[in-house]
């Protein structure tokens, strides 16, 4: 047996006749690359992604956006621990059709998650969410320390 | 304050001349994805933070070409610490062939995903047939 050197080129050339060793490996990999040969359930557990955050400061208080089209908002859950505040969920395939033949899949589903610390400490009783359009905007008003103070200074 | 500048009314030629522009839209193509079923062809857009009034789709026979525009939503919102989302526009054209009906599609919108409904013709719809 001569030696030849290995060229995954090649390799790929033989595709699909030879699914074994290596083969298999790299097929693996296509199929974790494409979702292909994964349940849907399996497909939503492995993929995450992270939403687009907007974060306002007004006198009173921060004012945070996230895009999350096609989330409902029962699979929102909105955290806020010593200053670091957590919006995290998942966006699950819609299921109102069956027989579905998806020509093309770009859009992302499955688990999100954002941290953010926030420069002052909030009123964690006064947090607001609402759930408009696609956009999730979350208020928190400042605390009474964290707001600015009008200091008046004398002229002598 | 500087960013409800837009909101006030104008004072003589100068201030006009001086007026700050309308920070640009950026251009951004929405994700999206087409599935088929027996009857339909569905797309799903998204595009979170459109509103209804802002959107268009026009559609021709060969063409359906769908955009709408995030509303300036930092207006009100004082000074931005962080921002991803911005000021958008979004714009996606796609091909139609053989086999569409063109004059029924329907969209709608529901929690920033646009919808849109591209019915088959009678001649392409999946049909079943029984075995006697």
């Amino acid at each position: 047996m001569s030696l030849i050197r290995w060229n995954p080129v090649h390799e790929l050339e033989r595709w699909p006749s030879d699914l074994f060793g290596v083969q298999r490996d790299i097929n693996r990999l296509f199929d974790n690359i494409f979702l292909s040969g994964l349940t849907a359930e399996e497909t939503m557990a492995s993929s995450y992604f992270a939403p687009a955050v907007d974060i306002a400061e007004q006198e009173n208080e921060y004012v945070v956006k996230v895009e999350l089209p096609g989330v409902a908002k029962e699979d929102v859950k909105i955290s806020l621990e010593s200053n670091i505040l957590t919006i995290k969920g998942e966006k699950k395939q819609e299921k109102e059709e069956k027989n579905k033949n998806f020509h093309r899949v770009e859009r992302s589903y499955g688990s999100f998650q954002r941290s953010f610390t926030l420069p002052s400490s909030v009123k964690n009783d006064k947090i607001d969410a609402v759930f408009n359009s696609g956009i999730l905007t979350v208020t928190l008003p400042k605390s009474e320390e964290a707001k600015p103070k009008q200091i008046e200074v004398k002229v002598r | 304050m500087d960013t409800n500048n837009h909101n006030e009314p104008e004072r003589g030629p100068i201030n006009a001349l001086a007026k700050r522009p309308e920070p640009l839209a950026t251009l951004v193509t929405p994700v999206a994805d087409i599935y088929e079923t027996a009857d339909n062809f569905t797309i799903r857009l998204d595009m979170p933070g459109v509103s209804k009034d802002s959107i268009s789709i026009t559609a021709e026979p060969d063409t359906l070409a769908a955009q709408g525009e995030v509303v300036d939503h930092h207006r009100e919102s004082g000074t931005l610490l962080f921002s991803e989302i911005g000021r958008k526009r979004y714009v996606r054209e796609f091909n139609l062939g053989e086999g569409v009906d063109h004059n029924n599609i329907e969209a709608m919108l529901e929690d920033g995903v646009l919808v849109i409904t591209v019915p088959k013709t009678d001649a392409s719809k999946t049909r079943e047939i029984h075995i006697r």
